[in-house]
């Protein structure tokens, strides 16, 4: 089984999105358990990605690899990880502010966060307040994360805090921040929880502001 | 009878003008100068909320978006008091539709009232990139963009365009922003860097096309407006920023290259995210003469290291924190750009890289009262 978790690792973190399915497919039909497949074989490369793309040695393209053939082994496994209940780190709901397509930052952090074993709920681009604030509405969400490239977008952000504390559920959720013009400043300005420089930063703020 | 519209400007700015027109062609020649010159970003959006106006406005039709543009133009030439010189001859218009990336691609435009309009990224497999073509330059956002130049040429004469009471021209111009990279980008979204992994063979071809699709375009606009051709172009490379040094050389140098064959220099190069990494290359093998409006995230020690005394450049501090303040803090963050990247000459003050909407007139006094700091810190 050392090996098969090897070349998974291999697979994931040099983005070969082939080695991996066939690499899941085995241990799955060797009956290994999903949670071991999860964790001992999907989420460690992440983890060195992540701290490759912090050191400067991986950028977005070899990011967006890697994360790819993750959530191909991830696809493999998911069937099997609810059926066994194996528990979630929490539940993400994502999403770029209202007036901003942009999705590349939102996507890796995505990625990055199921690699690590969150349950992500993707609410896509151009996501306005009124439709975190139901998300949060529907239940079980433990952490709003909101992306935006743009500078013109970024008060959507602060709109959308305020638009969770008028609705009365600003107590229920941690609200997570990220973004090209976003900074560590800005975010304690408008009370969030947590600020993630990059995508591989947002794991380990998630996993923080849920402690 | 003509549409009247009133430019007033007090005479003492007026007659500052040539001081201004002195600083920057100095600045541009690395010559010393009594400050480094303020020039902020004003792009569209700013401005038509400068003047009052919606972007809704600006898309009804060439008359509408006429009106809009010359208020633009009026909006920024009274309000903003920034080291810019003033052109006091003539007003120059450009249609303009937003920042939209591979406009000359026939690309499904989302338009959101008057939010700014996105494009739909055209292909979704990489095998279709097989399919691409150069298109026609008048395809895609270029095809309303050109429809909008030449009715605003014929509207020229509806105009009477006066400056303190004296009639001025009124110009309408027509140029291809953007680059390789970006329209590239435009086409296949996030794919492209993923794409440039896994199939570099299709992304080089689609950078054949988008290189090709870029200069036939320059070339089609030079017709309409009558311009010699080979002059300089502005470069833009945004989303260049993701990618490691390797693929850069790989994936970016050859395609502006290329470019800048056909073009004359100055090479005008943009990128606004952080570049830390890609300032050699972009010194060494891409030998800009201009890193115009740089972004904020970019570390202004190694911006200096790399191109204080041999590049022009233009960009500075985080927009928001220009947006916001306050003053005493745009201040102190300013002179620290000034002090770090002017001492060499060529250094132009900006936000890094587009002054926000809403942002208060004074908070870009304060940019210009840096300036003044700067210095005098730099000439005791």
């Amino acid at each position: 089984m050392k090996e098969i978790f090897e070349l998974i690792y291999e697979g994931v973190k040099t983005g070969n999105l082939d080695a991996v399915r066939t690499q899941v497919q085995a241990a799955i039909d060797g009956e290994v358990s999903p949670e071991a497949i999860l964790k001992e074989a999907l989420i460690p490369p992440m983890e060195e990605v992540g701290q490759l793309f912090e050191e400067g040695e991986f950028f977005v393209p070899e990011m967006l690899i890697a994360a790819r053939a993750m959530q191909a082994g991830l696809e493999l496994i998911k069937p099997l990880l609810i059926e066994a209940d194996v528990e979630s780190e929490g539940r993400v709901v994502l999403g770029t502010v209202k007036g901003d397509l942009h999705d590349i930052g939102k996507n890796l952090v995505g990625m990055m966060l199921e690699g690590a074993g969150f349950d992500v709920i993707d609410l896509g681009t151009d996501v306005g307040p009124d439709s975190f604030v139901d998300a949060v509405k529907e239940g079980d969400v433990d952490i709003i994360g909101m992306s935006a490239l743009l500078t013109t977008t970024m008060p959507q952000m602060e709109a959308t805090v305020q638009a969770l504390i008028d609705a009365g559920i600003r107590d229920k959720v941690k609200v997570m921040i990220g973004g090209a013009p976003v900074t560590a400043e800005y975010s304690e300005r408008i009370g969030v929880d947590g600020f993630a420089e990059d995508a591989s930063k947002a794991v380990k703020i998630a996993k923080s502001v849920l402690e | 009878m003509k549409k009247r519209i009133d430019i007033v400007l007090p005479e003492d700015v007026i007659e500052s003008n040539p001081q201004r027109i002195d600083r920057f062609e100095k600045t541009k020649r690395f010559e010393k100068t009594d400050r480094v010159p303020v020039y902020a970003g004003y792009y569209m959006d700013g401005m038509l909320v400068g003047s009052g106006n919606r972007f809704s406005q600006m898309i009804k039709g060439p008359q509408e978006q006429m009106d809009c543009l010359v208020l633009n133009q009026k909006w920024r030439m009274e309000n903003v008091r920034d080291d810019f010189p003033l052109n006091l001859d003539s007003l120059v218009i450009e249609p303009n539709f937003g920042a939209l990336r591979g406009v000359e691609f026939p690309m499904e435009i989302k338009w959101n009232g008057d939010d700014m309009p996105k494009s739909i990224h055209l292909i979704n497999d990489v095998e279709e990139i097989d399919d691409l073509v150069v298109p026609s330059p008048d395809t895609g956002v270029n095809a309303l963009r050109i429809e909008y130049f030449k009715k605003m040429k014929e509207m020229i004469g509806d105009y009477d365009i006066r400056l303190n009471g004296e009639e001025i021209d009124l110009k309408v111009d027509l140029n291809h922003p953007g680059g390789p990279i970006p329209s590239a980008f435009g086409i296949c979204g996030p794919n492209l860097f993923m794409w440039m992994m896994l199939d570099p063979d299709r992304i080089h071809k689609l950078l054949e096309i988008t290189t090709k699709s870029h200069l036939q375009v320059i070339d089609y606009f030079d017709q309409l407006t009558g311009r010699e051709p080979g002059h300089w172009v502005w470069a833009g490379c945004d989303t260049g920023e993701m990618i490691s040094p390797k693929m850069f050389k790989e994936f970016v140098v050859p395609y502006y290259l290329k470019v800048w064959e056909v073009q004359n220099r100055p090479r005008v190069f943009h990128m606004c995210g952080n570049i830390d990494h890609l300032l050699d290359i972009i010194h060494d093998e891409l030998e800009i003469d201009v890193l115009e409006h740089f972004g904020f995230p970019t570390d202004r020690k190694k911006l200096a290291d790399t191109f204080s005394g041999n590049t022009i450049m233009r960009g500075g501090p985080h927009p928001a924190m220009i947006k916001d303040g306050p003053v005493e803090k745009i201040i102190d963050e300013c002179v620290d750009y000034i002090t770090t990247l002017g001492q060499k000459g060529g250094y132009f003050l900006a936000e890094g890289a587009t002054i926000v909407p809403g942002t208060p007139l004074e908070n870009i006094d304060a940019m210009v009262e840096a300036s003044k700091r700067a210095s005098e810190i730099m000439n005791n």
